[in-house]
């Protein structure tokens, strides 16, 4: 074969060995990309969390290492523990909250029949660190389950919805609180320090003897008073004079300091309702999803979104989008979700699974748990925290 | 040229404005040229197309930061061409789960082009095997299918360098298939590679 002779075969050899067989259609590929845009506007977004409370009882999010700084503030930021949040929800109501908020909380003394506080939004003071403020993420969760009993995905959503509007249509800082009835009866309370606020427009009323006003928005009747420090709006589904029951009924609620080392340790406990996950434990699956199908539902794996926005946050919604598609089972079927981020070995040793099924025992993981309220079962999904492959889905029995 | 530098200048713009749309224009005009090179140092359509939503991503993120130095086409295969090197040092991470998915997406690329997936793969490896340079000039002529002055561009050197590069790549690529056979005998007239 001469060399000049060859050179044409070559040529053509390596047109036909490198060029891909197909080409992605350019709409195609501007959809992935305007998705994956999408994802990463949320990340960079102030919404910074996201999550569905399992059950009633202690809120947790995963842990942080411990850092050493001068003021509990830096030590909060520099520990990620400035993005966390805590609390702990008793007989339906706000018990504490992790960051406690800088004024009164006013809760409904008595519910009106029906009713259940379903869905939570905080966004809390920023911290002072030296000249600047930092802003902490936003926080909306739900509650899955109350009392032993799954609350609709359908509730769930809208509570959410509703907890996130607003957060976004009001300025500082800001407590939600999302009681459903039904499932479109809603009300809602929207907490603020009153500051220089003053009360929005609306026909003139007063609550237990406190000028106050009221008004229709968005079909919903609105109530707003200034007590003790606080700008409180009522939003009620209902009729002006059962919103005007509720407005009266509402108190002052003595929140309890939030024990925040719960925190940094594991959310075992966080589930007082639920036996072991060990004992629920039925069988262990390896995921037949796709890279290519991930990455279609959830944009490209950022195994650095848990450290860049100091948060676990956002890294936790990624988390579950794959851990969804790993199951391979619609989004609305999924009634309750929480994550952790420990090794392989401890996650194990937790389920008593066969450390040999799994990666390196050191290797760390995110733990996926969903609860499926229609079929009665729940699953852990285990994902590598660097790729964003799933290892396994375990399935669960019930919890209670 | 200059028409090219005035529709790259005013897409520029509209992109830095925050302008969605126009970053859709982009991504439509220069889409197959990013596949092209993240499929050709990648190997598999899977990747190629992970890489080149993350190539356009980081584009959209360092709008700011593109000079006008090079054409729009050139900076993205740049970043393609760094993002799929980002790829490949991740992947050697992501073990067994990995490699089986490539083998399959492998497998089901394989277009009967060639004489079967083993024939095609193997001098995928052997363009893999040359040294970067190399195998960058081979990947950016053979695959992304650039010119040799935007190979240049790309890679931020001669075109001299360009056209050696090609010819050694060439020349090291023939030694390896021709041991293998993979060069068809005798072909029925000579001709000159076009550089």
């Amino acid at each position: 074969m001469s060399t000049t002779g060859s050179t044409d075969a070559l040529d053509q050899l390596l047109t036909d060995a490198l060029s891909p067989g197909r080409i992605p259609t350019a709409a195609g590929t501007w959809s992935a990309v305007e998705r994956s845009l999408m994802v990463r506007r949320q990340h960079t977004g102030r919404r910074a969390l996201l999550r569905v409370a399992l059950v009633v009882g202690v809120l947790f999010l995963a842990g942080a290492a411990t850092a050493v700084a001068g003021s509990a503030d830096v030590r909060d930021y520099l520990s990620g523990r400035a993005t966390m949040r805590g609390g702990q929800i008793k007989d339906g109501k706000v018990a504490s909250l992790y960051p406690m908020p800088s004024f009164h909380v006013f809760q409904p003394g008595r519910l009106p029949e029906g009713y259940r506080l379903v869905a939570l939004g905080q966004r809390p003071e920023p911290i002072a660190l030296g000249p600047i403020a930092l802003p902490r993420p936003d926080d909306v969760m739900a509650l899955g389950r109350i009392e032993g009993e799954d609350v609709p995905p359908e509730v769930v959503q809208h509570a959410l919805a509703r907890a996130e509007h607003h957060l976004d249509t009001t300025a500082g800082s800001v407590l939600a609180l999302v009681y459903v009835a039904g499932t479109l009866q809603t009300l809602e309370l929207v907490e603020q320090s009153a500051g220089n606020r003053r009360l929005p427009g609306g026909s003139p009323v007063q609550i237990r003897g406190i000028p106050a006003t009221v008004s229709q928005r968005d079909g919903r009747t609105v109530i707003a008073w200034i007590e003790q420090g606080t700008l409180v709006q009522l939003h009620a589904t209902a009729g002006q004079s059962d919103a005007m029951r509720i407005a009266e009924g509402t108190q002052v609620s003595a929140l309890a300091p939030f024990d925040t080392t719960v925190l940094d340790r594991e959310p075992r406990g966080a589930n007082p309702e639920s036996v072991a996950l060990s004992e629920r434990v039925e069988s262990v699956d390896r995921p037949s999803v796709s890279r290519e199908q991930i990455t279609e539902r959830c944009g490209i794996w950022d195994p650095n979104l848990y450290a860049e926005d100091r948060s676990p946050t956002e890294a936790s919604r990624q988390a579950f989008c794959v851990a969804q598609a790993a199951l391979g089972r619609p989004a609305s079927e999924i009634g309750g979700w929480a994550t952790s981020r420990p090794t392989w070995g401890e996650l194990a040793a937790r389920l008593r699974l066969d450390l040999r099924i799994g990666p390196p025992s050191t290797t760390r993981v995110w733990s996926v748990q969903m609860e499926l309220p229609q079929s009665r079962s729940a699953y852990v999904v285990v994902l590598d925290a660097a790729t964003g492959e799933p290892y396994l889905t375990i399935r669960l029995r019930p919890g209670s | 040229m200059i028409e090219e530098a005035n529709r790259d200048g005013e897409l520029l713009s509209r992109c830095r404005a925050g302008d969605q749309e126009g970053f859709r224009e982009l991504v439509e005009q220069h889409h197959e040229r990013v596949y092209r090179v993240a499929f050709a140092l990648l190997g598999n359509d899977g990747d190629a197309q992970e890489v080149e939503q993350e190539a356009f991503v980081k584009a959209w993120r360092s709008l700011d930061g593109f000079r006008g130095d090079a054409s729009i086409g050139t900076w993205l295969t740049r970043i393609a061409m760094n993002a799929a090197r980002d790829h490949l040092r991740r992947r050697r991470a992501r073990g067994v789960w990995h490699r089986l998915l490539e083998l399959r997406v492998g497998a089901q690329s394989s277009d009967g082009g060639l004489d079967g997936l083993a024939e095609r793969e193997r001098i995928q490896q052997a363009v893999r095997r040359l040294s970067p340079p190399l195998r960058d000039a081979i990947v950016l002529r053979y695959s992304a299918q650039l010119s040799t002055r935007e190979i240049a561009a790309a890679l931020g050197c001669p075109e001299g360098t360009v056209k050696s590069r090609i010819n050694a790549g060439l020349a090291k690529l023939r030694d390896t298939l021709e041991a293998e056979s993979t060069i068809p005998d005798q072909p029925p007239h000579s001709k000159e590679v076009r550089l």
